[in-house]
């Protein structure tokens, strides 16, 4: 009944077999619809698509799912709280923020990723700092400070917005809207390098994270230094959100979401929850994604939809669910 | 061994405990007693490595506690809380397994080993049932046994218990008292103990701490220190044997 080894294998493989159905589907349906023939019929027009635009997408979608599911993992943990999430916590704003000042100052893409890497960590140790009453986190001051933190973070940008170039301005507006877009494939696989690093250093510290999810005191004398714990997972899982806010901007609610069913499916234990966290996530953010790329494609619509919309519109009223029962 | 001398701590400038010098020796079956807010549960969190920002020093077997890496610590000494809350669903097994940690040396699953000793520690305190069962649905008393079993699966020297019969029923109450007693005989465990109760103190406790306001009032032998004057005096009630 506890965890085992094959049982560990058994969930995360069975999930990543999904994974790989819904990646396969996804970079051959939607607008257009692409065939696997023509891609290997050296037809230019199709390889274009499915190289410069269908893949990296959906990659990105994969990897993006993985940082924010895994780290409100991580944030669950730390925080004691299932309700966390990057986005709620205000850590996104705060990447998006560093991302729109590394923008402003036209940095090359490896710079953004790390000026949002550190927004993200200096975000998260500063609204750890100002939830603590009394050395106790409360759920709703966590909350509060968070959602009073994003809407600094989102006036800030929008000054910065009102000061750059048009072409600037465009990218910045994608920060705050959270789209899967235009990004190409080397930003994609810088993506995927800095979510693997962050996802490995997780995974090891998995065992800790179910101690240190039954608090300070407990974690301290069942023999985990918990300092050390935290500033460890903060920093994982700094790197993951600032690199997935930098790429795809804000989107919100996929590390609350996803975590939560995973624990409704195969339990609390951490170090199931996170790979089985990770994979999920990739496969609800590639199929959030398919739904906004394809749900308004017909000619009639100027627009795509963003993707944070979608996953807003599951998230928003599941948060609530999740409120009023605890 | 444990022992603390000129042991004082303050939270927010309030003095919780002030010159606290007392030693549990290897073996000994004690008993720490007091008043709400005495400072009971402070000593035991300074004792155990949680508060670090103390004056005077505690010592766990002659070594300094602050000097002491938790995992350490936490082979040797074990704490049973009065209450814990679980923000997460664990199953009691699960949550008894958490007291392998300090052993694990990085292997990411339990072994054979592990499960043997966390189900013959939750069996010692009657809740091997509940293994199954989700740690948020657990009534306070059985939510202490699986913290009790938690504790014994630490395989500790020193095992810390802070009421740990609060939420017990009565016969629950008599088999702590019995594991407790077969703890301290058989595998040599020491034992110090929070206890509100005076009957219990009297029939199983070989020493006594009395605190008041943080500070130490009576200590020694349990037959020396439960005496008519001492109660009254500490706890403000006339003793009524």
């Amino acid at each position: 009944m506890p965890l085992t080894i094959q049982k560990w294998l058994k969930i995360n493989g069975f999930l990543f077999g999904i994974l790989f159905l819904v990646f396969i589907f996804c970079l051959f349906v939607g607008s257009p619809v692409l065939s696997p023939h023509a891609l290997f019929e050296n037809n230019n027009v199709v390889h274009d698509i499915f190289f410069h635009a269908r893949l990296p997408r959906v990659l990105l979608s994969i990897f993006v799912g993985m940082a924010l599911s895994s780290s409100g993992v991580a944030f669950q943990s730390l925080l004691r709280n299932p309700l966390a999430d990057p986005y709620l916590l205000g850590v996104s704003g705060g990447a998006a923020l560093g991302g729109a000042i590394a923008m402003a100052f036209s940095f090359p893409v490896p710079l953004i990723f790390v000026t949002s890497f550190i927004a993200a960590l200096l975000t998260l140790f500063l609204i750890y700092s100002l939830a603590q009453v009394e050395g106790r986190l409360p759920v709703h001051a966590l909350l509060l400070t968070g959602v009073v933190f994003n809407a600094f973070a989102f006036a800030l940008i929008l000054l910065i917005n009102s000061l750059v170039t048009l072409g600037e301005a465009h990218q910045m507006i994608y920060l705050l809207m959270g789209s899967l877009e235009s990004s190409s494939l080397k930003e994609v696989l810088w993506m995927g390098f800095f979510t693997l690093l962050g996802f490995s250093i997780l995974c090891w510290q998995s065992p800790r994270m179910n101690v240190v999810g039954l608090g300070d005191e407990p974690a301290q004398q069942l023999g985990v230094a918990v300092d050390r714990e935290r500033t460890i997972l903060f920093f994982a899982s700094s790197i993951m959100v600032g690199a997935s806010v930098a790429l795809a901007g804000l989107i919100g609610f996929v590390g609350l979401f996803v975590p939560h069913m995973i624990r409704l499916l195969f339990g609390s234990d951490h170090r199931l929850v996170l790979p089985a966290s990770a994979i999920g996530g990739a496969i609800f953010l590639m199929l959030c994604d398919f739904v906004a790329r394809t749900l308004f494609a017909g000619a009639q619509f100027q627009t795509q939809l963003p993707v944070g919309v979608i996953t807003a519109l599951i998230g928003g009223p599941f948060f609530v669910y999740l409120m009023k029962k605890s | 061994m444990l022992q603390t001398t000129h042991l004082s701590y303050s939270l927010n400038g309030n003095p919780i405990l002030t010159d606290v010098s007392l030693t549990v020796e290897r073996g000994d079956f004690a008993g720490l007693m007091g008043p709400n807010g005495s400072g009971k549960t402070t000593l035991l969190r300074i004792l155990s490595g949680v508060y670090h920002d103390y004056q005077g020093s505690a010592t766990l077997n002659l070594l300094h506690i602050n000097g002491l890496s938790p995992k350490g610590l936490a082979k040797t000494i074990a704490v049973v809380p009065q209450e814990a809350h679980f923000a997460f669903s664990f199953t009691a097994f699960e949550v008894v397994l958490m007291g392998r940690t300090p052993h694990r040396e990085n292997k990411m699953f339990e072994s054979e080993d592990d499960l043997q000793i966390a189900r013959v520690a939750m069996e010692k305190t009657d809740c091997w049932h509940l293994a199954k069962r989700n740690i948020q649905t657990l009534s306070g008393g059985e939510k202490q046994r699986v913290l009790l079993a938690r504790a014994l699966t630490q395989k500790p020297e020193i095992l810390l218990l802070d009421e740990p019969a609060s939420h017990l029923d009565l016969k629950h109450q008599r088999d702590l008292y019995r594991l407790l007693i077969e703890l301290h005989q058989k595998e040599r465990m020491t034992l110090l103990c929070v206890v509100h109760d005076l009957r219990s103190a009297s029939r199983y406790f070989q020493k006594l701490f009395f605190l008041k306001n943080g500070v130490i009032e009576v200590s020694g032998k349990t037959s020396e220190v439960l005496t008519a004057e001492n109660i009254e005096r500490v706890f403000e009630v006339p003793y009524e044997p």
